[in-house]
């Protein structure tokens, strides 16, 4: 008696799931074969001594975009495209070290001026396509050249009016400022953290 | 549920196995309910409640055991940290009337870090459990790990894994140590932003040093989180 009131319970929430699941954003691992072909074609032969490689979608209410992920010469990449497969931008996992001095110390001013105390948790240098041709993007990022387009991601966690949050920020390749997302918490709070 | 992973399968299997292949064996089914909400900037509190029930001990039976209820103030001290202080009251004389209900006083720091999509957690906690005839003191590690199962980001209508062990030292007036040691694992699914729903399996050895018990349970949640 017990046990089925609870399957039907089960049963009840999985049917919520399934009716709501479309209205929220996502972002979740796909096949090869559903990536656009378009974009592996810009790819493809980067990819062959490539290590780890998966493939994402994201969508949510306006767009949809697709995102590639591996390991060459032991570099982190990120590709991103739009709906079509065309490249938005390449992004390298990087460290504090492999940013130019003069570019950190001011990235690091804008940091303290923000937050009260902060951690850099992740950097990636990012190749926008921009005003530069898809194929220069592509050549100028798997050479990982520092061009005055480059800007720097970083995620940063830290006390901001008192509460402790994680940021997105985008730096000019200068270490300008450009701009910011507060990123929302994982929602994790299934496990008693 | 095809998108589970097969090394998980794999792990519950053993896990089952390690059960069944010894004599001394409990079987529990632990449903609970939790709400957990934010008072202020980085305060935020845990309701919960839960029911054991034995399904299995000479034979299966299901027979009601205890039920809990539990509170915990949670203080954020980092952005990867926090402190905690729960109590708990345990009613287990209405269900078996040899047995004694229990206050629990709980205080917990916890420390998370992240590498890649995997999340790890380290739990202490230091517990009274006071009850009318003893006081056990009780000190808990916990390390944790949990990690989305569709892409890097949990979303609604995804699913999520967790798994975590724990060592257990209880200290009473006129009892020797005793050291357990636990390992559980779940399955979520995250249904709606406020709402989780968990399957999980956990295996307990009690009291190892001693007279060694096996206890084996299947546990369910389900988690608001307003």
């Amino acid at each position: 008696m017990y046990l089925s009131r609870i399957l039907s319970l089960l049963f009840l929430l999985f049917g919520v799931l399934a009716s709501a699941q479309n209205k929220y954003e996502r972002e979740y691992r796909i096949k090869k074969s559903q990536f656009p072909e378009k974009a592996l074609g810009y790819i493809e032969e980067k990819l062959d001594d490539a290590k780890r490689i998966r493939f994402y979608k994201e969508t949510d209410s306006i767009k949809v975009s697709y995102e590639a992920k591996f390991k060459k010469d032991r570099l982190k990449y990120s590709i991103e495209f739009d709906e079509k497969g065309i490249l938005e931008d390449i992004e390298i996992l990087i460290k504090v070290v492999d940013i130019p001095n003069d570019a950190f110390n001011k990235i690091n001013e804008y940091l303290k001026k923000e937050f009260t105390k902060y951690r850099i948790r992740k950097i990636q240098q990012q190749y926008p396509v921009g005003e530069n041709t898809i194929e220069a993007t592509v050549k100028n990022a798997f050479q990982n050249l520092m061009l005055p387009n480059i800007k720097y991601e970083l995620i940063v966690s830290g006390k901001k009016d008192k509460r402790y949050e994680q940021h997105e920020i985008l730096f000019g390749s200068e270490g300008n400022f450009e701009k910011t997302r507060k990123s929302l918490p994982p929602n994790y709070d299934h496990v008693l953290y | 549920m095809c998108s589970i992973r097969p090394s998980i399968c794999i792990l519950l299997f053993l896990l089952s196995n390690i059960a069944i292949g010894q004599n001394n064996i409990t079987g529990y089914f632990e449903p609970d309910i939790s709400i957990n909400y934010g008072v202020a900037a980085n305060y935020s509190h845990n309701f919960k409640i839960s029911q054991r029930s034995y399904i299995y001990t000479d034979d299966f039976q299901f027979k009601a055991r205890q039920l809990d209820i539990s509170h915990f103030s949670n203080l954020k001290i980092r952005y990867d940290q926090s402190i905690a202080l729960g109590l708990q009251y345990r009613f287990r004389n209405v269900f078996e009337n040899n047995r004694e209900n229990e206050l629990r006083i709980t205080q917990q720091y916890n420390i998370t870090h992240k590498s890649g999509n995997i999340r790890f957690g380290d739990r202490f906690r230091a517990e009274q459990r006071i009850s009318p005839s003893l006081t056990t003191y009780r000190f808990r590690y916990r390390i944790a790990l949990d990690l989305p199962l569709n892409g890097e980001e949990l979303d609604v209508g995804e699913s999520y894994f967790i798994a975590s062990t724990e060592s257990l030292l209880s200290l009473a007036r006129g009892n020797k140590p005793e050291y357990d040691q636990r390992i559980t694992t779940h399955i979520g699914w995250l249904l709606n932003n406020e709402t989780k729903l968990q399957v999980g399996a956990e295996y307990r050895v009690e009291n190892y040093t001693q007279k060694t018990e096996n206890i084996f349970f299947l546990l369910t949640s389900l988690v608001f989180s307003l």
